[in-house]
């Protein structure tokens, strides 16, 4: 049952919060990220605070500012510092209806919102940079898309639309070395989610500055996570005014990864007509896709059949995940943190975009490591190095750990 | 030669898993380097060395470096017990060598009483399983307590070929007593044709396709802007 409400004690805990002040520069949608990025429904927030639900919903669209005490219980809930909430930088949200999530039936709304305003937070830490670093210009190619038929594309098709899309993107024959250095190439900017977001699979979004791809850990398997940066980018490519999650829209991405990664004419010769795990295992490290996805492209070129197909994914179920023959590492991004490098000492660098994006430190650093930081551990002032040979970048993040 | 469909299976499983360890890759490619190897160091007229002192001196050189290369791999347990004894995920794998070198050999012709080890193996597995499929009595179905799982053979064989031009073929199989050698066998190495997979010095090998994790990445072309420093 629930507690009567002890109106004298409310009122005098009102009359000293109001008597603190209440916070002037206050920005409300910064409070809506943080909670957010916390996955709190304003009702717990505002429980957890001690403010009425309506209060938190005031808040956020600007119709009152909390009092200063409020603001710092709030601070302390979301686990952000005060100044998280300061106003005078802006973060663009990203509308949720231009996210490609995949599961939405099995995430919540919270989840997915949690994950949506931690791509907010990588796209503000990443103007930020862009004010002194000029990053690969968004180079998406248009692909030869028939007009107003996105949800009739099928298979042939969609096939044409990867082999163009491999041909824009300059893919030579053979497998795609390493699909996030491809998409970062081009413009797109790659993080990873962290481990609270876990529920929910890879997603893209393009309304932001950037194009944005969020990937998973995906249990730590580099070819399903190479799927999902190629699936992605069939978003990307494919589904400019699309409502998103439908299980069309996502089985078009899927087709579309499969021939990405695999083209159906340079690969078809080389599947087993059988459930030959040796073989697969061959086309698996040539090809950098996972023995499920094999599989599935051995059936749908029609080299295996139906029962032998399922009989394939239950052995793949049995053997789960991470599959059989690790491929090493995840593809890690790498634009955000060679770009902090050339900024100098990555501690000054980081601070720098704390300043300039107005967030805390704490936050910059959570959004540098998750786009690729931790992955690179220079030893030496790159900007020097880049300065006088500026080939260095083209290389891989491990040309970067040699210098010294 | 008739084999049995549970242990097929079981035998295809096992081969994605040593693959995906890395083991088979291992002892594969030792088997394919080492033999090449000794083959262009034989010397029959300037050394004395005979068919005999290859295969041992091969035996032992695969047997070795197996112990070594191994020995840092999760969950393996290599030792040099006699031959090479190599034991991941609750199965034990042997090898041997097949002292025939023509290419018309065949797998189901081994006999495995002239080796301990190998026989020994077979027994092992023959102990362990005793299916109803294919017998007179499949009508009737099991005995109480007959071993009528095939999860239950342990141990491997992995047999090698090794042929005059440096070339090899390797096979894994369930080993078992009786007129069929094997519960399950097949060709894991050599070539699709089972001919031999390396080339021998002096042929032109054909190149394998390139691995996705071996080709060049894409260029990322970041720049500092000109006219600001840090902290500016």
């Amino acid at each position: 049952m629930n507690q009567p409400i002890d109106l004298t004690s409310a009122r005098r805990r009102a009359t000293a919060r109001r008597s603190a002040g209440v916070a002037v520069d206050f920005d409300p949608a910064r409070l809506a990220l943080a909670r957010r990025l916390a996955a709190l429904p304003r009702t717990q927030l505002g429980r957890m605070v001690g403010v009425t639900p309506s209060a938190i919903t005031q808040y956020e669209k600007g119709q009152t500012k909390p009092t200063l005490p409020v603001l710092d219980r709030l601070a302390e809930v979301l686990s952000v510092p005060v100044q998280f909430f300061r106003a005078g930088y802006p973060v663009p949200g990203l509308p949720t209806g231009g996210a490609h999530f995949r599961s939405l039936r099995s995430t919540t709304a919270l989840e997915r919102d949690r994950a949506l305003s931690f791509g907010e937070l990588a796209l503000a830490v990443i103007a930020a940079v862009e004010l002194h670093v000029e990053l690969p210009p968004v180079r998406l190619p248009e692909l030869d898309i028939p007009a107003d038929s996105t949800e009739d594309l099928d298979r042939p098709e969609i096939e044409r639309l990867a082999g163009q899309a491999r041909e824009l993107l300059g893919v030579a024959r053979g497998p795609v070395p390493h699909v996030v250095r491809l998409l970062e190439a081009h413009g797109v900017a790659v993080v990873r989610l962290e481990a609270a977001s876990r529920n929910v699979d890879a997603f893209s979004h393009q309304q932001g500055c950037r194009p944005l791809v969020l990937l998973t850990t995906g249990k730590g398997d580099k070819a399903r996570s190479r799927f999902d940066a190629a699936h992605e980018l069939g978003h990307l490519l494919m589904h400019h005014d699309v409502e998103p999650g439908s299980r069309l829209v996502e089985q078009q991405a899927h087709a579309f990864a499969a021939e990405f990664l695999a083209p159906a004419v340079q690969i078809v010769d080389d599947l087993p007509d059988r459930l030959d795990w040796t073989v697969f295992h061959k086309l698996k490290r040539r090809w950098g896709i996972s023995l499920k996805a094999l599989v599935m492209r051995a059936h749908t070129l029609g080299r295996i059949s139906g029962s032998t197909y399922q009989r394939g994914m239950r052995q793949l179920t049995t053997w789960g995940l991470p599959e059989p023959g690790p491929l090493g590492p995840l593809e890690a991004p790498v634009l955000l943190p060679r770009a902090v490098e050339l900024l100098g000492p990555h501690n000054t660098a980081l601070e720098q975009l704390a300043t300039d994006s107005g967030l805390p430190l704490s936050q910059v650093e959570r959004i540098w490591r998750a786009a690729g930081g931790d992955d690179l551990r220079p030893t030496v002032n790159l900007a020097a190095t880049h300065a006088a040979n500026p080939d260095r970048l083209s290389g891989n993040g491990n040309d970067m750990k040699l210098e010294e | 030669m008739i084999e049995d469909l549970g242990a097929q299976t079981l035998l295809n499983e096992t081969v994605a898993e040593w693959t995906g360890g890395d083991v088979l890759d291992v002892i594969c490619g030792l088997v394919r380097t080492v033999w090449r190897t000794n083959v262009n160091r034989h010397e029959p007229a300037r050394l004395g060395d005979d068919a005999v002192s290859l295969g041992v001196q091969s035996s032992r050189n695969v047997c070795n470096l197996a112990v070594r290369q191994l020995a840092d791999v999760p969950g393996v347990r290599a030792r040099d017990a006699k031959t090479l004894e190599v034991t991941y995920r609750g199965r034990v794998l042997h090898t041997g060598k097949i002292g025939s070198r023509s290419r018309s050999w065949d797998v189901s012709s081994v006999d495995w009483s002239l080796s301990d080890v190998r026989e020994t193996c077979a027994k092992a597995n023959t102990n362990a399983y005793l299916p109803v499929e294919g017998t007179l009595f499949e009508g009737v179905g099991p005995l109480p307590g007959q071993p009528v799982d095939p999860k239950e053979l342990r141990h491997l064989l992995l047999m090698w070929q090794g042929f005059d031009d440096g070339s090899t073929r390797t096979w894994l199989g369930f080993p078992r007593l009786g007129d069929v050698p094997w519960f399950a066998v097949m060709l894991v190495d050599g070539g699709s044709d089972g001919r031999g997979g390396v080339a021998a010095d002096g042929e032109t090998p054909v190149p394998p396709a390139s691995d996705f994790d071996t080709l060049a990445e894409p260029a990322l072309d970041v720049v500092r802007r000109s006219g600001r420093k840090p902290g500016a």
